[in-house]
């Protein structure tokens, strides 16, 4: 089979959904967006958060805030069922409800003044279900801090070269935006002059690789993070998320005409292994039972580990967080929400893709190509002897890696040397996977804020002054953060199966973090059928659209959960049941909680 | 703080961010061989990670109020606009 026809036919798919299922069912049909309608971003504009912007802005927000490392990870881990399984879930589980959940949180979000989905949910599921997923959301986000500051930080000790261009990288994004807000400067002459100092910095991160440690890493970023989540949307996210979707498309866009270049080269990853995997690809601690155990069946248990690439709880926060204060025109919602998504599906199929189609067997690629694969490897020390194939590398490192070998021979077709452009696409790859991150560590700190200030509401009237003190936005901002770096810095002494490891604070409930987004997910998108079914009045098949994906989520988050916590969590160390363990079991309990409430609102909405 | 405080002072944050975001780099560029890293073990390079921060900062205290031209796209919407949004 090739690589380049499968990958071409996944692009048709994606782009066919757009219109067909994005623009004929979901906009006109279920959304009936509206272009007069005014949107929070004009009524509630705030200069801060509620902020107009471009749509091609928003979606380079959006996409970078949701992307994260999530698509380019999970497709990762998910090779060990083969890439076929894996592609046929990014693609099902990406159009028919990962795109269709962020699309209508959007919206929704956009209807109810730029409310959170958990703030909205109150409408139908009642006061109790809006602060009990309000502290949910905030103790996740905490989470999702904790880890992207572990992630971004040990990246960037790693890959000095990143370090030095996304250092640069803000200040650069910082002058385009005061170029076309401040100067008055057109965005396509600003944009020339961003590009062009891109280039000389990414040329420069070579020449001056800037070297920290993972330690000093996690303060900065937890600084960066504290202080770039209060300010203003205009003045850096706004910019530096349009340079992000400039980036991303370059990235995407290098990595499609390497795939057309490249028919030769044989596919020769399988296409299937099992349908059963062990239990540590569904979190459980490296070295225990569960680890060991056949326990990971694709079904259910595929959505909690490709989460970002076909569905993730996570985005539903984004869009009703962010994105929809931000949107200018509700028809822009379909590019924002269900093209973001679309666009993240398409990576998530080249990180299953390329592993698999290009670099699965390193020593077999050098054979059939010629390449100095070997030689490659072993300049970025890459040991072939003890690393035999893709899966033998770290999930982030399998897919920058393969991105890199797959530019090598496209590249060294045209006279460039193949171990130098291996080695620079790698870091490419790196400062592309660390821009997401850092974005996605921004905007999970300010979406941390918004659900502090939303479920504070009630004190606002019974004590204005303390109100206005706890949801100051650098105070809020400054709690989520703070409780962030402090599971992210530290490193905790663990017995497992019988030998001391340490880990950092927070890897001790990450295992359960997959369960509680998607649980988030599955929220999301019943409060959305409930919007779709109770407010928008849609009902009939085009509602059945809606109402089905969301039930089929439940079922398939509600049996994952279930393996979590009856076959994983009684064989792991003690430490980790009271952390990891103790969160999943709220998120079974939330979940039994949410689809009684669910029916409830349906039967009640009739 | 008073607003030509705050101006004054996210002057001279972004100054003193510029000069520890170049110094470093220059000396790197100059003097260390090229592609060898440089470290925050050496004088020059301790404050080069916390100059970004400042880089960030320091405009957001001087520039920090809202693009007129927002203001005015934001109005003229407004004024043009025929219902609420929810």
């Amino acid at each position: 089979m090739n690589p380049a026809l499968i990958a071409l036919t996944v692009v048709v798919i994606y782009v066919i959904a757009y219109f067909a299922y994005g623009r004929y069912v979901l906009e006109r049909r279920v959304v009936k967006a509206d272009p007069t309608a005014t949107t929070p971003a004009f009524s509630k504009f705030d200069g801060i958060d509620y902020v107009p912007a471009n749509k091609y802005v928003l979606y380079g927000h959006h996409f970078a805030s949701i992307a994260g490392a999530g698509p380019i990870v999970g497709p990762a881990i998910a090779l060990v069922w083969g890439w076929g399984l894996p592609l046929i879930w990014v693609l099902f589980g990406n159009i028919f409800i990962g795109a269709v959940h962020d699309y209508l949180a959007l919206m929704s979000s956009s209807r109810y003044g730029g409310l959170s989905i958990m703030s909205i949910s109150e409408n139908f599921m009642g006061r109790t279900a809006r602060y009990i997923f309000l502290v949910y959301v905030w103790v996740a986000l905490i989470l999702v801090l904790a880890a992207f500051l572990s992630v971004g930080s040990s990246l960037l000790a790693a890959t000095p070269e990143a370090a030095t261009l996304i250092w640069l990288y803000m200040p650069i994004a910082l002058l385009y935006g005061m170029l076309v807000y401040r100067a008055g400067i057109r965005i396509r002459d600003a944009l020339i002059i961003a590009i062009i100092l891109l280039i000389i910095a990414f040329w420069f991160s070579f020449q001056v690789p800037f070297k920290a440690t993972y330690h000093q890493w996690v303060v900065i970023l937890a600084l960066y993070g504290f202080i770039a989540a209060a300010l203003p949307v205009w003045y850096l996210l706004q910019p530096r998320d349009f340079l992000n979707a400039l980036l991303l498309w370059t990235f995407v866009g290098l990595a499609i005409i390497a795939g057309l270049t490249l028919l030769w080269v044989p596919l020769t990853g399988p296409i299937y292994t099992s349908f059963v995997a062990p239990g540590a690809v569904l979190g459980a601690v490296a070295g225990t039972e569960p680890a060991k155990a056949l326990i990971a069946y694709f079904w259910p248990t595929v959505p909690l580990v490709i989460a970002c690439g076909a569905l993730s709880g996570f985005h539903s926060l984004v869009s009703s967080g962010t994105s929809s204060k931000q949107l200018s025109n509700e028809l822009e919602g379909l590019l924002v929400g269900f093209g973001g998504m679309l666009t993240e599906g398409a990576v998530s199929s080249l990180a299953v893709l390329l592993p698999a189609a290009i670099a699965w067997d390193f020593v077999g690629l050098q054979t059939a190509t010629g390449a100095p694969v070997v030689d490659a490897l072993k300049a970025v020390g890459i040991d072939v002897e003890k690393v035999k194939d893709i899966l033998g590398l770290a999930p982030a490192v399998r897919f920058t890696t393969a991105y890199g070998l797959t530019q090598a021979l496209l590249w060294s077709n045209l006279g460039i040397d193949f171990v130098s452009a291996f080695k620079m696409f790698r870091v490419f790859a790196t400062v592309a996977l660390v821009a997401f991150i850092v974005t996605t560590l921004d905007t999970a700190n300010r979406l941390a804020r918004f659900a502090w200030v939303e479920f504070f509401d009630w004190v606002k009237p019974r004590n204005p002054g303390l109100h206005g003190i706890l949801t100051n936005r650098w105070v809020a901002s400054a709690i989520a953060i703070a409780l962030g770096l402090i599971m992210a810095y530290p490193k905790i002494t663990v017995v497992v199966a019988g030998k001391e490891t340490t880990v950092y604070a927070y890897s001790l409930v990450w295992p359960a973090f997959a369960g509680t987004n998607q649980l988030l997910a599955a929220l999301a998108l019943l409060t959305s059928a409930l919007w779709v079914y109770v407010a928008l009045r849609v009902r009939g098949l085009t509602g059945l659209v809606i109402l089905i994906p969301a039930l089929f989520l439940w079922v398939t988050v509600m049996l994952a959960l279930a393996i979590w916590l009856f076959l994983i969590t009684p064989g792991i160390p003690f430490l980790y049941q009271i952390t990891a363990g103790v969160l999943v079991l709220i998120s079974f309990l939330l979940s039994l909680l949410l689809i009684i409430l669910f029916t409830r609102g349906l039967l009640r909405g009739r | 703080m008073s607003q030509a405080y705050k101006r004054y002072f996210g002057i001279l944050l972004t100054v003193i961010g510029i000069l520890l975001y170049i110094i470093p780099l220059a000396y790197g560029f100059f003097t260390v061989k090229p592609g060898e890293p440089l470290s925050t073990d050496s004088w020059y390079g301790r404050g080069y990670y916390i100059s970004a921060i400042l880089i960030l900062i320091g405009p957001a205290l001087w520039l920090g109020e809202v693009p007129q031209a927002l203001v005015k796209a934001v109005k003229a919407k407004m004024l043009g606009v025929k219902g609420g949004g929810s």
